[in-house]
């Protein structure tokens, strides 16, 4: 063990973390390339944080809390009450718990809303109390529904399109509770919505979003001179990945939350009304009929537009705040967490001195698109050269990290 | 951020209040952190959330500097938090969801012929996922917090420091010990750290 070992193996958390400088990244970034004992190590590690994460997902809190309060508020009648409340005579004493008086609001009406507000509908210890009814309701519901699932069969979830692998293992995981979902095989599968596309190791899929299609595959093969190819969009996912399709998603209002990977979309022209999103764990990407790139880590994500026009704005912003819109040969857009808004990535230090290298001889030559995208075969492919993916997205912040892995580990598990 | 946050308490003050979704949606997954982190018991954590961000809008007004309002807030979260466990009949720590278990019961009971080797990998990530859980809430408050704001908001150290009230060398070695102590309890086999 050298003394870059011992260096690394002291900071490879503050690595994992973010928390060094750029050089101090860079200096750790190369040696991970070189040494296999500290590689692993940062693997490890990698593991180890994903594990964590894994275990706070079934949290209760994010988009499901902020609807649960958000009901709570209005059927309360909370809403409103800050307004009122700042119309109050200056030098009015704190506002406590239920101390607050609305406009012409009786005493016992006062009493009745203090009471809801702390204990809710019951006039017992609210959490223990929705536990015990959670519980009970469960007990009851969950026979019920197993007898009905059967006799019914269930509904059939939304027919999206197909799902072709094009290398590595992928699993396509089911909705609840619905049984089935493996390792996909070599041929097309069929692909609805609420299932969830997991690639654990190296592996590529393409996703065909097949629009107008009932349910089941039609003529069980992908692509090759399909007339709805003109108006499927098309996703290339690479792994690692995990792809969530929303429960409610269609193909003309399309949803999906990629949770870590590379994503590369190719989306047909859409009508009004019509929409295609894809939600990260930091940014909300919406288009409508375009080619882009997205990259997930764990801070941070990247977005790369390569044809026509995408709007991504922090994950957490309003509906009309902090939306960029990024056009085709704009600079990739990073959208981290605690930032306000995404930004566009500075242009990089140094020209390159072969900015359109000849390929080497015996080579596969440059495709008009990347190859991960497939020309949809009514529609002539765009005649200017696109970036390889991968190609500046490697490294999205400071141009050092190495090859394949990037801190935050959303590559090479 | 901090300029963001008094925008709109000032708009949410001046009639706006629908706004206050904004601060949820921006700072539930760290009040949970927090909440979690004295409890350990994410049910309890919610509800506090829930209380905290109801209380905090009742008393927006009284915030004399919309640009502090994660400070004021996450001292409420705490303050709720440590309230709830001083409430508790036994002072436990840890209650590890029983409700999920008994879901994942019940369903296995009901469903015995359909269980699929996919229902079989599900449970054994929850199971891992309740390992984890349970190894979590035996650390200290302190441990659990720094763990949880890292883990589960994905907080840098300086936000987990201006949060805790401490340095972000102290966030750094707490949360390298906490981790070391996770990964003994989770993969005893592994004895290897640095």
């Amino acid at each position: 063990m050298n003394d870059l070992c011992s260096e690394t193996d002291r900071r490879l958390w503050l690595y994992i973390d973010r928390e060094l400088s750029a050089s101090e990244l860079a200096r750790i970034s190369s040696h991970l390339r070189e040494c296999a004992t500290c590689s692993s190590l940062y693997h490890e590690r990698v593991r180890e944080t994903r594990q964590y994460r894994a275990a706070f997902s079934q949290s209760p809190f994010g988009d499901k809390f902020v609807g649960k309060l958000r009901r709570r508020m209005v059927a309360e009648g909370l809403y409103g009450t800050a307004r009122e409340d700042s119309s109050a005579p200056a030098g009015e004493a704190p506002v406590e718990d239920g101390d607050e008086v609305l406009p012409g609001e009786t005493g016992s009406a006062r009493h009745g809303r203090r009471a809801r507000a702390r204990h809710g509908l019951f006039p017992f210890h609210r959490g223990r109390m929705r536990r015990l009814v959670t519980v009970a309701a469960m007990l009851l519901l969950i026979p019920l529904i197993v007898v009905i699932g059967h006799m019914a069969n269930g509904p059939t979830p939304e027919y999206l399109g197909d799902v072709t692998v094009e290398n590595g293992a992928v699993f396509l995981e089911p909705p609840t509770q619905e049984p089935g979902g493996s390792v996909l095989g070599p041929r097309p599968s069929a692909l609805h919505a609420g299932m969830v596309c997991r690639i654990p190791g190296e592996g590529k899929v393409t996703v065909k979003l097949r629009p107008g299609r009932g349910a089941g595959l039609a003529g069980g093969a992908a692509g090759g001179g399909d007339p709805d190819d003109v108006r499927s969009s098309w996703i290339t996912l690479t792994g690692p990945a995990s792809l969530s399709f929303d429960p409610k998603a269609t193909c003309n209002e399309f949803l999906a939350q990629l949770e870590e990977g590379e994503l590369v979309a190719d989306v047909a022209p859409r009508a009004a009304g019509q929409s295609f999103r894809v939600e990260t764990p930091q940014a909300r990407v919406s288009v409508i009929g375009t080619i882009f790139e997205l990259k997930v880590g764990e801070v941070e994500t990247l977005l790369k537009v390569q044809k026509g026009k995408v709007r991504i704005q922090h994950r957490e912003a309003l509906p009309d705040q902090g939306i960029v819109e990024v056009a085709a040969n704009d600079r990739p857009v990073v959208a981290r967490r605690g930032e306000s808004k995404p930004v566009s990535l500075p242009p990089p230090p140094v020209a390159r001195p072969n900015p359109a290298p000849a390929p080497a001889p015996g080579a596969t030559p440059p495709a008009a698109l990347p190859p991960t995208v497939r020309p949809r075969p009514a529609e002539a492919p765009p005649a200017e050269a696109k970036p390889t993916p991968g190609d500046d997205l490697d490294n999205p912040v400071d141009g050092d990290a190495p090859s394949g892995i990037s801190p935050g580990g959303s590559k090479n598990e | 951020m901090v300029s963001e946050d008094r925008e709109y308490v000032e708009r949410i003050l001046s009639g706006e209040p629908e706004l206050f979704e904004s601060l949820v949606r921006k700072y539930n997954r760290m009040a949970g952190a927090i909440a979690y982190g004295v409890l350990g018991d994410f049910h309890e954590a919610e509800d506090v959330v829930q209380e905290s961000f109801i209380k905090a809008f009742q008393a927006l007004r009284t915030l004399r500097d919309g640009a502090k309002f994660r400070p004021w807030f996450c001292g409420l979260v705490r303050t709720k938090a440590i309230d709830a466990y001083r409430r508790r009949p036994d002072r436990r720590m840890v209650e590890i969801s029983s409700i999920g278990d008994s879901l994942g019961d019940a369903i296995s009971s009901a469903s015995g012929y359909r269980l699929t080797s996919n229902i079989e990998e599900e449970q054994l990530r929850e199971e891992a996922r309740q390992k984890v859980l349970e190894a979590v809430s035996e650390l200290s408050a302190e441990d659990r917090t720094v763990v949880v704001l890292k883990h589960m908001d994905g907080l840098s150290y300086k936000e987990i420091a201006d949060i805790t009230g401490t340095t972000v060398s102290a966030v750094e070695s707490r949360l390298f010990r906490a981790r070391q102590v996770l990964r003994k309890k989770l993969d005893p086999s592994r004895t290897r750290e640095n």
